[in-house]
Formats: C-alpha cells, structure tokens, sequence
C-alpha cells in the first residue's frame, strides 16, 4: 500500500487525470459551443461568431425549428424506429447468436462462415438497393428503417461470445429440470446477460439513430422522414451552395442559431440514455476478457 | 426436444434465405430495360382506352389521354407549400394533359450518387435533371438517358421550334437527342460586385475600376480607413481565380467534366496549356498574397465554411469581391444588406466589356427522360406547356400567385410582402426551361438586367474552335485522379494568398513540382491529342 503514495505514482496518477482532462474538455467544448449558440441571438452570431456563453439568451431558435411541423412529425419517426428497431433487433440478434453459441449445434461452423461472409462481402449499393425495392417492397415504408439493420454480424459475435461465457452447468441444470430450449433461453440465459444485451441494445439504438442512408435511399414522403435525414439535407445543400462561387444559384441558408439548434435537438435522447446504460455498459466492455 | 429446437432454428434460418434472397415472383422488370408499353394503373383511367402508346399519341387530344402520374426528380430541398402548389399545378395539367406531376427533392451533395442507383436499380421515374456539372456525361454513357430523337418535335413542338433545330442540334450526344437543353448564361465574364455606397463614400464612380488592381486599390484604401471592413471576400477561393489569371483574355477549358484537371486554351487557339504553370497564374498568386498581407482578408476566411454565396445576404462587412455577373439579385442584397447596415447598396461592373469571350454555345444543364418511363410522350407534353403556357409555367416556378408570388408585368416577379425566398414556393428555372422564360426579381437593378442581356447575347461571344470537343479521359483516368488531389491541396491555400512572398514562392514551387509528378503532363498531351484528332475531322 505505501508504494501506492510514491512520487511516481503521484506523477503518474496526476498526468494521466491531467492527459485525460485535456481530452474531456476538448470534446466537450465544442459541444458546448453548439449548445450556447443555440440559444444565442442571431444578429450576434453574425457579429460575433460562435460563443460558449451567450450575450442574448433567446429561444428564437428553437421556436423555428419546432415550428416547422415537418421536425415534430420526424422525431416521432425517429423514436418510433429506435425503439421497434432495437427491441426487435435485440430479439433477432440473440436468436441468432444463443444457437451458435451452443456447441452442440449441427453446420454450427457453416452458419458462423455465413455470417462471418456478410462482414466481408456485399453485394453493393445497387443489389440491395434492387432487392429492397424491387423484391422485398419496402420502400417508403417504415419498415425499411428498420429491416436492413435486424441483424449486425458484429454485434452478433459480440453476444454470441457473451452467451459462451454463461456456464453450461446452469443450462444444463435447467434442462434437467424439464426445461426446454426456449425456456432456458428465456428464463435463464437473458436474465445472465443484461450487460450483454445492454451493450448491444445501446449499439443498435445508437446505429438507429442515428441513420440517414436508410431513409435518404428509401424514404419519399415527408411523415416517414427521420429526425437525422433533416439535418443531413440542411448541411448537404449548405455544402453545396459554399462550393458555388456565385450568388445567382443562390438559395437562402438556414440560419446559424437554427442549425445548431436542431443539432442539439437530434442528438438530446440518444444523449438521455447514456446513463442508464452506463453501468452495464462498462460490464460489456470486459466481454471476453479473462474472469478470476 | 434438442433436435425439434435445431431442426425449426434451421427451418428458420432456411425460410430468413429465401425471402432475403429470392424473387417473389410478381414478374418485377429489374433486368430487362424496356419499360412495359401499358401504364401501370390502367384502372384508373377510363377502361376503354389503356394502350396510350403508339398510334393514339400522333395526335394528342386531351380526351383519349388516360390519366398519368409523372414523376420528377431534382436536386435540392422540398419548397414550401410544396403540397398546394402541387394540388393546383395538378389540375391544371390534367385539364390539358391528363397527367399529375409529382416532383422528389433530394439533396445536393447525394444528388448524383441517387440518380445513378435509381437508374441502376431500372426504378420508375420519368424524368430528372442533370448537367454537364453534375454527372451529365456519367449517364450518357452508361445509358441513363431515353434517345428522344423521335419523339422531340412531335410531342413537344413549341418546345423544340423555341429552342431551335439548330440549337438542339449542336447539343446532340453520338449524333442523337438525349437530354433537352436548358438554355441559360451562354459564358461567364467577371465583373465586379461591389458595395456602391462605400465607393461613393470614398469618391469612386463605376468607371474607375477598370483591372483587380483598381479593385485591390480600393479596397486597399477603404480598409486603410476603416478597420471594421473586409477587402475582399470572405471564404475560400471566392471568384474564380483562374478567370482572375486570365481576365481580358480569350480563355477556355477543355470540356472534361472535370473541373480539376488542368487544360486550357487561350485567344481560341487549339493549343492546351497546364495554366497552372503560366505566368499569369503565378501572377495572380501574387495578387493575392499581396492582398492577404495587405489586411483585405479576414484572416479566418482559410477556415471558414461560408463564402459569397452563403454569405451573400447576410455579410455587410465585405465591399465587394470579383466573381460571376450577377443574374438579377443585387436588388434583393441591396435589400437584405440594408437591414443590416442602413443605406447600403450593391452594384456590379464588367471588367471584361472589351473582350469577346469564347464561348461552345452548348447548354450546360438538361432535362433527362429517364429510360424507365412509361409516358415518355406525356413528358414531353409536360414540357411544352412549360414552355408555352404561361400560367402553368408561373405555378411550376413560382408557385400561386399572392401567396408565394406577385407578378410584375411579363417577366418580373417579387415576393409577398414580409416574405423571402424561404418562405415561398420556389422551383429553378435552370432545370426546366429557357432563361428568357423565367421571371426576374422585380427588384434587380439596371447593371443586373444590362448583365443578364450581356451574357445571353450570342454577339457578345465568339464560337469555340473545338466547340463540340468533348474530352475522353478514359486513357489517363488515374493521373487526373492523381492530379486532381495535387490541386485540390494547394489550390485553396495558394489563392487565398496566405503567408510571406518567400513562402508562396516556395510552395507554388512544390505544387508544380507535384504536379508534374502526378502526372499533369500526360493529361496535357493527352487533351492535345485529342482535340488535334477532333479538328482533323
């Protein structure tokens, strides 16, 4: 314990809370700046620039954007599809991965390599996109938020080597109890693994989300537009008016405040969850690593 | 119970395949290019006449039309009232035409990428923009656009006379009619934008700028007195400065869809250059760098991500900047610019008058039939009343009129009063008909019309000696690539001017060096080549 209060450990323990800080901040500032510019007037931010404290606090911004209806109509879209979406991929996910996990499973290998094929290879953008508008009929449906991301083979991986680490002897104890697979699964084998299945819940929601390239391939209509897929049409047509050099193409920019402020809108939920996740979260982290 | 569990996980697995996997047989045309002669809701329209196609369209007579939906793409955002204006434009259109219009907006920078899948993936839509800037060429030669040799004339004859046989002619592709031109500004002189009120302010009238030098001068001299000022523009490489290294010159590129790779011919000689290694580039580096160190740039603008465009009704700092002539807008900066900072007004002259410029007289943006439609006639139809019917061509650009739009006179427009281009219906003119069809801001002042007359008038160019010379890069894909990263990296920086002479001379020198490297050689000789065999023919 007395090496623990050693000049080098001191040292070492204050550049590292040092090194870190640095790293903190300077993540965090610049969402602050954001988050500050959102509320600020917006003659000053022409004036002025961006600030970390607002010199007019004023809610004129976000009145704009709530008063476009079209940003209520796709934050339920985004909600909606983040929660059927992750429940859902949760379910099919495990349901994949518990089988694979059991060794006794027969083509185990063969449907592992199938999996494993789709982390490598794909088709390209114009198969699928032909498959899920041609053959599967899921354009400018909900759905197709949803469906093309069921199932990630990473994920997969991720929980199938959770579910390895549960002791056979608790399945097997079960089983000798008169349960059968889908028992042990349920009663058993999830209860186990909530840190797992909270890892890979908060991967899902994230990747749900935040997803544009789902909805900006498949999605026309306005009421099926998600909450992301609006802030990637605003910075992409910014984008492409900056690379215009002159003003007769020119098209009238959302204002400043306003897109900082529909950023702080699209990020608020998913920004909600952290915490509660947290904790299971660094559990999942350790997923595979060697247990005493 | 073991073996039920892996034989239904199976059974599962094997069910999750097929659906993923294969065809649900209901006879999708996914490979085959020739869209179905029939149009897709027959039931819609009255029973006894579905077969459209063919004999009937000859003599389009609104009573045996069957009722369609056609459908367009283009770039950009969804206007406001989109759904209203629709809903009007709609019936008008079907009393003519029997058709609906249904527009989807996606946006710019997926814009190209979107088209191509679409068009790839063989799905329903009629038709869509595109342009030599975008991916015009891209589609040509992957077959992305319907041949309308045939159909033009017949289903849109005011269209095609208005435009002229000749016209249409010289922006044919391997001698057949894809995409229908959008006439516009025929080439672009600079001219300098101005803020008028500063210039009277410090006693320059519109004749004392004449060269950049008297436009440095001046800015020299206003930011000299007043700090608060920005010389020149905001924001990267703002006005071309290639124009800039040539101003007063003959000068073109070489078409190459490629705006990166170096090419250039100058005084209408049909001898390509690397510009980049000509003493007026270097010398408009030196301009530059000379306004940089002079104080005219905000020193953030190598950062910054807003230029003239973004900036154009909101930045009241800046007195000006040369770049494109403008289109009729200065009345609305003067407007914009004027709440900020009262008594402020813009104004634009030529620097160019005395100069012809060389011009290839073909449009640079289309309306494309996509290969996929099935009314390809009525799309047709669609465009003639754009072009003829003037009511139905005011509702498609400008949505209804008193809500998103006052006429003034024939061909001005403003907006209702309290209300902007973001808060009104608005479609580009560009992407569907003439310029001379399209309304201008009421508000444009005497330089903006004097310019749009300018450089709409064929007298004021001369004609390209390889005008019809399209460049192939098929031989030197990879160092355009190559090239095309060179200049990327050191264009912006070098235009801006940033840093001592001792540095600039040393990083242009790079940038050559780099160049040449890449390869930049070999794409010279290799657009000689061609337009030397061009002109041989």
């Amino acid at each position: 314990m007395v090496e623990h209060k050693s000049v080098s450990y001191r040292l070492f323990n204050s550049i590292n809370y040092l090194f870190f800080s640095v790293i903190g901040i300077a993540c965090l500032v610049p969402f602050l700046i954001v988050l500050g510019s959102s509320f600020e007037a917006e003659q000053n931010l022409k004036e002025a620039g961006f600030a970390l404290i607002p010199k007019q606090f004023t809610l004129y911004s976000y009145e704009t954007v709530f008063q476009l209806n079209s940003v209520m109509q796709s934050f339920l879209v985004s909600v909606t599809v983040t929660v059927i979406g992750t429940l859902s991929a949760l379910l099919v996910t495990s349901l994949l991965a518990y089988p694979l996990s059991q060794r006794e499973m027969k083509f185990r290998s063969l449907i592992l390599g199938y999996v494993l094929i789709t982390m490598l290879f794909s088709g390209g953008l114009v198969p699928w996109y032909i498959l899920i508008t041609k053959y599967l009929h899921l354009k400018d449906t909900l759905w197709v938020l949803i469906v093309p991301y069921l199932v990630n083979p990473f994920n997969m991986f991720v929980l199938k080597s959770f579910f390895e680490t549960i002791p056979r002897e608790i399945v097997e104890s079960a089983r000798i109890d008169g349960a059968g697979h889908f028992r042990s699964f349920l009663n058993i084998v999830i209860p186990l693994s909530t840190p797992g299945l909270a890892t890979i819940g908060l991967f899902y929601a994230l990747a749900y989300w935040n997803d544009w390239w789902l909805s900006l391939n498949f999605i026309e209509s306005d009421k099926l537009m998600p909450v992301q897929l609006l802030l990637k049409k605003m910075i992409s047509n910014l984008t492409y008016i900056s690379s215009q050099v002159d003003t007769s193409k020119f098209i009238q920019v959302p204002a400043n405040g306003v897109q900082m402020a529909t950023t702080i809108i699209s990020i608020g939920p998913i920004f909600l969850v952290y915490p509660y996740i947290q904790k299971y979260f660094v559990k999942g982290l350790t997923i595979g690593s060697v247990k005493g | 119970m073991k073996k039920v569990f892996f034989k239904s996980a199976l059974f599962l697995l094997a069910v999750i395949l097929v659906t993923v996997g294969c065809s649900n047989g209901k006879g999708n045309n996914a490979g085959s290019s020739s869209p179905p002669a029939v149009s897709p809701e027959p039931s819609a329209a009255n029973s006894a006449d579905t077969s459209v196609s063919g004999d009937n369209s000859k003599e389009p007579s609104p009573q045996k039309l069957n009722q369609v939906s056609l459908k367009l793409l283009l770039p950009g955002d969804k206007p406001q009232h989109y759904d209203e204006v629709m809903k009007v434009l709609n019936e008008k259109l079907t009393e003519k035409i029997q058709a609906t219009l249904d527009i989807q907006y996606i946006p710019w920078d997926s814009y190209k990428d979107q088209i191509l899948v679409k068009l790839a993936a063989g799905e329903e839509f009629d038709f869509y923009y595109d342009g030599w800037w975008q991916n015009y060429a891209q589609v040509l030669t992957k077959g992305g656009a319907l041949d309308i040799s045939d159909l033009f004339e017949k289903n849109a004859p005011d269209l095609y006379n208005g435009l002229t046989a000749a016209y249409v002619d010289t922006n044919r592709y391997n001698g057949k009619i894809y995409g229908i031109p959008v006439p516009g500004p025929l080439e672009y002189p600079m001219a300098y934008i101005y803020r008028a009120d500063i210039a009277e302010k410090y006693g320059y009238t519109p004749d004392m700028f004449k060269t950049k030098e008297d436009v440095q001068n001046f800015a020299f001299k206003v930011v000299g007195e007043d700090k608060s000022r920005v010389g020149k523009l905001n924001g990267e490489f703002t006005g071309n400065y290639q124009a800039l290294a040539f101003l007063g010159m003959q000068r073109e590129y070489v078409p190459s869809n490629d705006f990166n790779s170096p090419g250039m011919l100058l005084n209408n000689e049909p001898k390509v250059i690397n510009q980049f290694e000509t003493d007026y580039y270097k010398s408009v580096l030196t301009y530059a760098n000379k306004g940089y160190n002079g104080g005219l740039i905000d020193k953030d603008s190598l950062f910054s991500k807003s230029t003239v465009a973004t900036d154009a009704n909101t930045d009241a700092k800046t007195i000006g900047g040369i770049g494109n002539p403008s289109e009729g807008n200065l009345g609305d900066r003067t407007a914009a610019i004027s709440k900020i900072e009262p008594g402020a007004r813009f104004e634009q002259v030529f620097l160019e008058q005395g100069t012809k410029m060389v011009s290839s007289f073909k449009a640079g943006n289309f309306t494309v039939l996509s290969p996929s439609s099935n009314n390809p006639e009525r799309v047709l139809m669609f465009l003639n009343l754009i072009y003829a019917d003037k009511d139905i061509r005011d509702t498609y650009l400008y949505g209804i009129e008193g809500q998103d739009f006052v006429a003034v006179g024939d061909n001005q427009f403003k907006y209702p009063d309290g209300l902007d281009r973001t808060k009104v219906f608005q479609n580009e003119w560009w992407m569907v008909t003439p310029w001379k069809n399209a309304r201008i801001p009421a508000t444009a002042t005497d330089t903006d019309k004097a310019s749009i007359a300018y450089i709409t008038d064929p007298n004021n160019f001369v004609k390209s000696v390889i005008a019809g010379f399209e460049f192939n890069p098929d031989a030197v894909k990879s160092e355009i690539s190559k090239v095309g990263a060179v200049v990327t990296e050191y264009r912006k920086v070098l235009e801006s001017g940033a840093g001592t002479s001792a540095q600039l001379e040393s990083r242009y020198a790079e940038f050559l060096a780099k160049l040449k490297k890449a390869g930049v050689d070999k794409i010279i000789a290799e657009k000689q080549r061609q337009i030397d065999e061009f002109l041989k023919k």
